[in-house]
């Protein structure tokens, strides 16, 4: 079962436009919140005027900064380096456009949109910090009034001794790169429905929320609230998509379900497209200057990066993505010596946390083009000089010198990048690629080759649970703190517990995304949920098997080890006439009937919950060959084929890894080519919509050679790495590299993405001033 | 301030439906969703840019969130929950985006179902360059819709099958 290509048990529903999303989802006497939010960057808020709001039919509630007061969110990991500022719900100064200013809770969407635009609200615009290099500056306005400085953290990265290393090295690269900002964009918004209530005398809080982290959200609330956990449900049902967007928490999270409690009726709050770009999470915003010191052979000696980023207004998950950049540009490559310099400053702008990749595909743009810029100077081959670099599949595990996200030592785990490699030149077609480019001179049309190739450290902690039951028709139920938002979990988990239990797929159901579900959990992101929620079904399946062999042992006088489980039966090995149905055990293992003497040689119930926990992350390995086709004369580029290459250890089920990946790379696509959020010098987000904020579209993609290579990993039963991330992080690197060769005529040093047509004509423009291209 | 109201008849998925005292403001995507229960139809970004809102007017496809649900009297609408055949059978385009693995959350599907129906009933055998361009109008975050491509590809292929052993 595990490994083999199987369809979703979800899709009929879905496809027949039953799933059952945030939005979708209606409780009696359920009200509708909506926001107020600052249009500007960085405010006081001196008042605040709701009557004529309050004459809007329909209207229960108005809350403003000035008659609330709440704390700020709690800080997400936690870093000694960090000057942390959390968001305050309902601020009295905002230091983002789109800050909520104010909440209206009203019968209707429309009507509570309705009161929103009747509220006056006056602000004392501050100095605003709209940028990096705005708020890096000496005499920068400050983006939050109550610091003395921007800079929100400043940490470093060291193996070895890089700078010497480097003022020895015979050959010396660098490479300046400004990555845009992205926005996570799932095509489902934000959403939550909140209600609160006293069952049994005590006091309960249940939020349906579309979110990737359930108990978290949880615990937050307990906090807030100051209740027990035990009396918080926090449930996803279907979610549109998440990407990261969906893991923080956010003051929304926080103000509707308090706004519950004020008005003592459900409310729910769907977030629109303009708030989703406003005030969801932006990533990949980073400024580097890198260097690279290099033998005349091409081997690696050292690298130091120095780069600066802005974690937006607030902290909504600490510095997680720089130090994920920071530890992760070495990648897959052999750096003796390396050393990383970061400086995070707060800006008033949107705040950044992980999206799909997480600080992984700056990293890999930045050690890739380094070695691109180092073969074009060695005149060597961009792929050898990778196989002179690559960390062997002998070397494993492999310990790089640094500390990972966790503080521990940074080790990975297996491998095999060289293989990797070759499967993609082979398969992208590469030696061809470069025969068509040479003889391709004279169509008008530049063509470029790029490849590129990252690691990524999946499945982390802190742990994944899971509860594996037999019920008594036999079905299997799973429940784990995993949480779909499109992942096929449902499927996947599903094909390990089957595999282990011998039943049939059908059979066995998964409950996710729910506190009720199981006590704790972590929840899914940082492609984790194969792996660490795979490896507790794993294992608790294993221990149901277990009772069962012992239960059905017992009741057909045989030794347990004589015990094989056959398409929902247990049986005595090779005695088919020596059956019980897994049905009939569970009844019996559930105690037959109360007051009946339970003596059977196990713990009651066909069940058990068992808790994976990662020691240390599996890397997963992606490399990209990408060709590209530039016209000159316009900058206009069309990717014309695209192949990536996977490793993520065993495959539980490559028809879901494949779409995975297929979805990443167009996520990284989207990134390298097309998306860029922006804000003009007084914050004001220019990109609000899907007409200013391009995303990557079916015709602007080629068709993608897809292959896969498998390396298990030791750190897990199933052998097992991440996914959901892998296709993504490889991408702009493999694209930059190939755009820069398409324009090598010209001799382009690409330091900027995302890689528009507007820019290409720029630079080209700028390399032949006044000469006509053609003459090139 | 006061609402005007309004009430009118619809015709969706084939069933004359009333809508009583709802204000004339109100989009057809939230007429199908909160007064009919239809809540197949997604709102991705309420601009007419992401198309998960894309129902079919008299056969066309068209942006739910871009109208009003007063406009669409006298039109017949299809949404998602009516394109399959009966509660036992996907049409062939739903089964072959099962089988393909065309969708991950499942949040911009409608709208893709209800454009590539239309689709290929405009063009029964499209290149898949064809297809992708029918596709730009649909957003969709997780799948890189290459398996949406090879979904509509595949439901073209079956029902040209269909089609000449009909005629063999």
């Amino acid at each position: 079962m595990i490994g083999r290509r199987i369809t979703r048990h979800t899709d009929p529903r879905l496809l027949r436009g039953k799933g059952r999303y945030i939005a979708d989802m209606r409780l009696p006497g359920m009200l509708h919140a909506a926001f107020v939010r600052s249009p500007y960057a960085h405010a006081r808020i001196l008042d605040v005027d709701t009557s004529a709001a309050r004459q809007v039919p329909g209207v229960v509630a108005i809350y403003s900064a000035l008659d609330v007061a709440f704390a700020p969110l709690p800080l997400l990991f936690p870093h000694p380096a960090l000057t942390a500022v959390t968001q305050q719900p309902l601020s009295r100064e905002v230091a983002h456009m789109g800050e909520p200013v104010a909440m209206v809770i009203s019968d209707s969407r429309y009507h509570a949109e309705d009161a929103c635009e009747q509220i006056d609200v006056s602000y004392e615009p501050l100095g605003v910090a709209a940028s990096i290099s705005a708020a890096m500056t000496g005499d920068a306005p400050l983006a939050h009034s109550k610091l003395s400085s921007n800079l929100a953290a400043h940490f470093e990265q060291n193996a070895g001794d890089a700078e010497s290393a480097l003022r020895d090295a015979p050959v010396i690269i660098s490479v300046e790169m400004n990555i845009g900002r992205v926005s996570c964009v799932p095509i489902e918004c934000r959403g939550l429905l909140a209600t609160w209530s006293h069952e049994l005398g005590q006091l309960s809080l249940t939020v349906y929320a579309a979110t990737q982290t359930p108990h978290m959200i949880r615990r937050i609330y307990a906090d807030i609230f100051d209740m027990p956990e035990q009396s918080i449900r926090v449930a996803a049902p279907d979610v549109g998509g998440g990407f990261g967007a969906k893991e923080p928490f956010y003051v929304e999270d926080f103000l509707i379900a308090w706004a519950a409690r004020q008005v003592d009726r459900p409310v729910c709050w769907i977030e629109d497209r303009l708030e989703h770009m406003q005030a969801a999470v932006h990533e990949r915003e980073q400024q580097h200057h890198a260097q690279m010191g290099l033998s005349r052979s091409g081997e690696i000696l050292a690298v130091i990066d120095r780069f600066v980023t802005t974690t937006g207004a607030y902290l909504p998950w600490g510095i997680i993505v720089p130090i994920l950049t920071s530890t992760l540009v070495p990648g897959p490559y052999k750096v003796p010596h390396y050393h990383c310099d970061v400086d995070v400053f707060y800006t008033n702008t949107t705040p950044l946390a992980p999206y799909r990749g997480a600080g992984r595909p700056q990293a890999a743009l930045i050690i890739n083009r380094l070695l691109d810029k180092a073969a074009a100077q060695l005149d060597m081959d961009a792929a050898d000089i990778r196989f002179k670099n690559f960390i062997q599949p002998e070397e494993f595990p492999y310990r790089t010198g640094l500390r990972g996200r966790d503080g521990t030592d940074m080790q990975l785990d297996s491998g095999d990048y060289p293989a990797l490699l070759r499967t993609t030149l082979e398969k992208g077609q590469y030696q061809q690629w470069r025969e068509r480019q040479r003889a391709s001179h004279d169509t008008g049309k530049l063509l470029g080759i790029g490849v590129s190739v990252a690691i990524e450290n999946t499945a982390i902690g802190p742990h994944e649970g899971a509860t594996v039951t037999v019920d008594s028709n036999g079905d299997v139920i799973i429940k784990t703190g995993a949480a779909s938002q499109g992942q096929s979990h449902e499927t996947t988990l599903a094909q390990v517990a089957a595999s282990v239990l011998n039943v049939p797929l059908e059979r066995v159901h998964v409950q996710e995304g729910d506190t009720a579900a199981i006590p704790y959990g972590a929840g899914t992101f940082a492609s984790r949920t194969a792996v660490v929620a795979g490896s507790a079904v794993y294992l608790a399946s294993e221990k149901v098997r277990q009772k069962i062999t012992r239960l059905a042992g017992h009741l057909l006088e045989a030794a347990t080890e004589d015990i094989e489980l056959v398409e929902g039966a247990a049986q005595v090995r090779g005695s088919p006439q020596r059956s019980i149905a897994l049905a009939q055990l569970a009844k019996l293992a559930s105690g037959r009937f109360p007051g009946a003497t339970f003596s059977y040689p196990i713990e009651p119930g066909l069940n058990a919950t068992e808790y994976f926990i990662p020691q240390g992350s599996t890397y997963a390995a992606g490399a990209h060959l990408v060709v590209v086709e530039i016209d000159p004369e316009t900058g206009a580029l069309r990717l014309i084929a695209y192949t990536a290459v996977h490793d993520c250890g065993t495959l539980l089920n490559p028809l879901i890894v494949e779409g995975q990946v297929m979805g990443g790379v167009v996520a990284g696509i989207g990134t390298g080519l097309l998306e860029e959020v922006r804000f003009n010098d007084d914050g004001q987000l220019l990109t609000s919509t899907f007409m200013d904020y391009l995303l990557p579209g079916a015709a602007e993609l080629p068709d993608m050679t897809i292959a896969h290579l498998e390396t298990p990993s030791p750190l897990n039963p199933l052998g097992a790495k991440g996914a959901g991330e892998g296709g993504t992080i490889p991408a702009p690197a493999a694209i930059v590299a190939a755009v820069e060769d398409a324009l090598r005529a010209y001799n382009i040093e690409i330091t900027q993405i995302p890689v528009t047509p507007a820019r290409i004509k720029k630079w080209i423009g700028a390399r032949v001033p006044g000469r006509p291209l053609r003459s090139l | 301030m006061e609402y005007q109201q309004v009430s009118y008849q619809l015709n969706v998925n084939g069933r004359a439906c009333s809508i009583e005292n709802v204000e004339p403001r109100m989009t057809l995507a939230d007429v199908l969703r909160d007064v009919l229960g239809l809540t197949g139809t997604h709102l991705g970004c309420e601009h007419g840019v992401c198309g998960a809102c894309t129902i079919l007017l008299d056969g066309r496809p068209a942006r739910s969130c871009l109208m009003f649900g007063v406009q669409s009297q006298g039109h017949e609408i299809t949404t998602v929950e009516g394109l399959a055949p009966d509660e036992e059978h996907l049409s062939p385009l739903q089964n072959a985006f099962w089988q393909e693995h065309g969708l991950q959350c499942g949040f911009c599907t409608s709208g893709i179902l209800t454009t590539m129906t239309w689709f290929l009933q405009q063009n029964p055998a499209p290149t898949r360059q064809e297809i992708r361009e029918a596709l730009s109008g649909n957003l969709c975050r997780c799948t890189g819709y290459q398996n949406i491509v090879n979904a509509v590809e595949s439901a073209s292929q079956h029902s040209q099958q269909l089609h000449s052993e009909a005629k063999t």
